[in-house]
């Protein structure tokens, strides 16, 4: 499943870089995320806990950032693995910075391979779920960063 | 008796809700069952560990293919031509799904926590999912013996192909699609199974009692006798139930339980990965003169089979010849291949393998038309096949009336239109038609065995499954009119493999044919023991003597008539039984396809006006024609039921049905996300049309107008608005973007 989206913060490039380069930061605006303890030099474990619909997750998983690009794109293998409700999750995101006068576009993608019984739910569940997710994700980033300037 | 509608025999029990099926049985002392599945579409397995699923409370086995290892079963292998299918996953798994270990216990809770305890580790592996894809030496091999992943490669050689072409005015080639997608059946799948010492019982929601049977005691290495398979009435079938499926599972499980029965119901997310309807990719091309004839014909077929040959080595050669449609074709060479891919296993589904050709062959039908300038309907006319042609196996046809079908669909779909145009611009109208020809079982067998009381009752011991398509009240007034009674005196049993004979199966629409063919034999043999046991009564020669109407006379005397009753009290005997069979026998070629592909060929035609929203790319279906061959029809209602009811379920692969697979993972395994024809689906008027014949023989009618539904809607909607929609389902978003590609030129 591709997730496509972007959403534009109100903040400048520089500022935006150094908050996604800040993983704990960045951590602290993903809604449900916690534990996240640094195990590599570009390896990230935490929980992360989201209900998709009807059910209440629990994920363990790694994060390893397999390519950075100064001010212009970030690359990380996710995977996770939620014992209650059988689920093994592995993604690629891949996020893009595009500056626009004083603003900056964050443009996404993520391909998720999902397996297991959340799978089953159906690709629009998940889908409005990651949306929703990547909506809190944004305005708590702006928050954070229009309080900093 | 035959050509009555009578109702079916457990119709209250229907409307009641008290048909027993299967998924409603209970046994003493049932134990629930529950499959642990694989998370991966192609993995190593390193290790199973089970020992923590053991302890949790209420688990009374776990079986996992270290068990077959040590002795609970001999093989771990099976498969209906090639066993290539691990009851559990051994070393690898090779789709998402795939059943890796299972636990029996005194609750399905019990039972699903237990899932959760065991661990296994899994080591990825490259996955490949098109049938295009799996052919490039990049790719996977799923099984060390096919190392490019193509399993069967039926061919078909009719004339020379080059010197067919070069005759051509016109050749036209194109390319059909259709998705995987799901048999449905209401009631799942489902199997319990208890042992006695080395006596396995299984019941068994299946379409083919006696296959079952053979295939576990294959498995299991015990005599056929040692297995005593149960068949309740089924909530539906559709090809998915019609081979060994689920059992073997739930007879190994039962094995390490003390003989204690255990059950096993799939849930629907199950469903969607135990059987799916083949993917296809359909090369057709053609070459026509100015007239409208062929000169030459094409086809080259990839069957996505999944990740196991299942069905599919059986099936991939039938719909070779499936793949041809009933046309006058001088030069034909067909390729079909089967393909695994890291998809759940693919098998029948209803109208098998013509359900995804006829979509093809349909569809170039009206290109070719409209490519010559001639009404799709009269090039199809000049160029249908009647008796006595040959079709491109070399066979000589009899009884086929593929134009009889058209003109009744078209004739009916006449009737059913008014002169009313649509209420807007933006809605345009347009009709289609389509027709298919299929076969069925080359060689097959059905037996019944019986039996007359002294009180006139008839008992029908028989292996044909009833699942919803009335065949025990087909049975049933075949059997009274072969035996000469009332059909409230029949009464049908089966099946079960210790009380009623053997039967190849319940599918290719083959019962009403092969089944009536064994009762109306044991019928004649019957009432031939009623003319001898009455001669002396009568004081006549049996050669001279009539039984029908419940009694046994010499119509030289009309007067003196002898009740079956009396002929039997009078003999003192408590009963009298016979046997009945019907055998066929047939074959192809497996290298050049030629040979007796079928005993007879179904037939069937579909004509349709649809209106497609120009906005919205949505397609309504207003009126719907659909004939069926039946030679001679036993019940006109259930008859017609079997017609209608092939037209709303084809409408479900037509406009709806598609599994969605995201990195081999079926992601609307559901029956929300993945949409079936509804109420509200059903076009505006049906008419559903049984031809019969002359020659009076008994023809299946399961399946025959389900095939024409998808290419009868395509060929609709071009003709209302001028696009070629070419694979399958036909949603409303495919429409609207073809329109915008249409009208962007």
């Amino acid at each position: 499943m591709l997730l496509k989206d972007s959403f534009t913060i109100n903040a400048p490039l520089d500022a935006v870089w150094a908050f996604l380069s800040d993983v704990p930061q960045v951590a602290a605006c993903v809604p449900g995320a916690s534990g996240i303890q640094q195990i590599g030099e570009e390896v990230y474990q935490g929980k992360f806990e989201v209900r998709v619909g009807p059910i209440g997750t629990s994920f363990d998983g790694k994060v390893t950032f397999t390519e950075r690009i100064e001010r212009e794109k970030l690359v990380a293998l996710i995977e996770g693995q939620d014992k209650n409700s059988a689920t093994i999750v592995g993604a690629t995101f891949t996020g893009m910075l595009v500056s626009l006068e004083g603003k900056t576009r964050l443009d996404y993608e993520v391909d998720v391979a999902l397996r297991g019984r959340l799978a089953q739910f159906g690709v629009a569940v998940v889908k409005a779920t990651a949306k929703k997710l990547t909506g809190q994700f944004a305005k708590c980033l702006e928050a954070k960063l229009t309080q900093s300037v | 008796m035959i050509g009555t509608s009578i109702p079916m025999l457990d119709s209250v029990d229907r409307v009641k809700g008290s048909v027993p099926f299967a998924v409603n049985l209970t046994l003493p002392e049932m134990l629930y069952a529950k499959v642990l599945r694989s998370p991966y579409p192609h993995a190593h397995i390193l290790s199973v560990e089970t020992s923590a699923a053991v302890d949790v409370p209420g688990v009374v086995a776990v079986f996992s293919a270290a068990d077959a290892e040590q002795g609970v079963l001999p093989g771990l292998f099976y498969g209906l031509k090639m066993k290539d299918q691990p009851v559990v996953a051994r070393d690898r798994v090779r789709y998402v799904g795939e059943p890796v270990a299972l636990i029996a216990a005194e609750t399905l809770e019990a039972a699903e926590e237990a899932l959760n305890q065991i661990v296994v580790e899994y080591q990825e592996l490259p996955a490949v999912y098109d049938v295009l894809e799996a052919g490039e030496a990049s790719a996977p091999a799923l099984h060390d013996d096919y190392p490019d992943n193509c399993f069967v490669h039926a061919k078909l050689r009719h004339g020379d192909l080059e010197a067919g072409f070069a005759q051509a005015d016109l050749i036209v080639e194109e390319t059909f699609t259709s998705p995987i997608a799901q048999q449905t059946s209401l009631e799942p799948h489902v199997a319990a199974a208890q042992w006695q010492d080395d006596h396995l019982t299984v019941w068994a929601g299946t379409q083919a009692p006696y296959p079952v049977r053979a295939a576990l005691a294959e498995l299991f290495q015990i005599p056929p006798e040692n297995v005593r398979v149960i068949v309740p009435p089924l909530g539906g079938g559709y090809g998915g139930k019609g081979h060994i499926r689920i059992e073997p599972m739930v007879a190994a499980l039962a094995r390490k339980t003390n003989g204690r029965p255990v059950k096993l119901v799939l849930t629907r997310a199950e469903e969607f990965v135990t059987v799916t309807k083949h993917a296809a990719l359909i090369t057709i091309k053609s070459g026509m003169k100015r007239d409208g004839t062929f000169t030459a014909r094409q086809v080259t077929l990839h069957w996505n089979a999944g990740a196991y040959a299942d069905a599919s080595p059986m099936l991939v050669p039938a719909g070779m010849v499936r793949s041809l449609g009933p046309y006058r074709i001088p030069v034909a060479h067909v390729d079909a291949y089967g393909i695994y891919t890291n998809l759940p296993p693919a098998a029948a589904y209803r109208g098998a393998m013509s359900s995804q050709t006829t979509w093809a062959y349909e569809s170039h039908m009206d290109t070719l038309a409209h490519r010559l300038g001639i009404d799709p309907l009269e090039l199809r006319k000049q160029t249908i096949l009647h008796s006595g042609d040959e079709f491109a196996t070399g066979e000589i046809l009899h009884d086929v009336h593929f134009e009889e079908c058209l003109d009744a669909v078209a004739t009916g779909l006449k009737k059913q239109i008014s002169s009313e145009h649509a209420d807007a611009d933006y809605l345009k109208r347009g009709c289609g038609v389509a027709v298919m020809m299929k076969s069925t079982l080359a060689t097959s067998r059905s037996e019944c065995r019986l039996v007359m009381d002294d009180q006139g009752h008839v008992t029908v011991y028989t292996s044909t499954v009833e699942m919803g398509q009335g065949a025990h009240t087909a049975m049933a007034q075949v059997a009274a009119e072969a035996v000469g009674v009332s059909v409230d005196m029949i009464r049908i049993v089966g099946p079960d493999t210790d009380q009623t004979p053997f039967d190849s199966t319940t599918s290719a629409s083959r019962s009403s044919n092969m089944m009536s063919g064994a009762i109306a034999s044991g019928g004649g043999e019957m009432k031939r023991k009623l003319r001898a046991l009455a001669s002396p009564l009568l004081e006549h020669d049996a050669d001279d003597l009539v039984a029908e109407g419940g009694g046994v006379y010499a119509p030289s005397e009309s007067a003196e008539r002898v009740m079956y009753t009396e002929i039997l009290q009078k003999n003192g005997l408590e009963s009298i039984d016979a046997e009945g069979m019907f055998a066929t026998k047939g074959g192809i070629d497996p290298e050049t396809g030629q040979g007796l592909s079928t005993p007879h060929w179904h037939q069937g035609a579909g004509a349709c006006e649809i209106e497609v929203d120009t906005e919205t790319g949505k397609v309504t279906i207003l009126h719907y024609a659909a004939a069926s061959f039946a030679g001679r029809v036993i019940n006109p209602r259930l008859a017609e039921l079997q017609n209608d009811g092939n037209v709303v379920f084809g409408l479900g692969p037509a406009l709806l049905e598609e599994m969605i697979v995201d990195h081999g993972q079926v992601v609307n395994a559901n029956l929300s996300d993945y949409m079936i024809p509804s109420f509200l689906d059903i076009p505006l008027d049906m008419e559903s049309i049984l031809i019969e014949s002359g020659e009076r023989e008994i023809h299946g009618i399961g399946e025959m107008t389900l095939p024409p539904v998808a290419p009868a809607i395509a060929n609709a909607i071009y003709d209302a608005v001028g696009v070629r929609i070419t694979s399958l389902p036909i949603t409303a978003e495919k429409v609207l973007r073809a329109l915008m590609e249409k009208s962007e030129g």
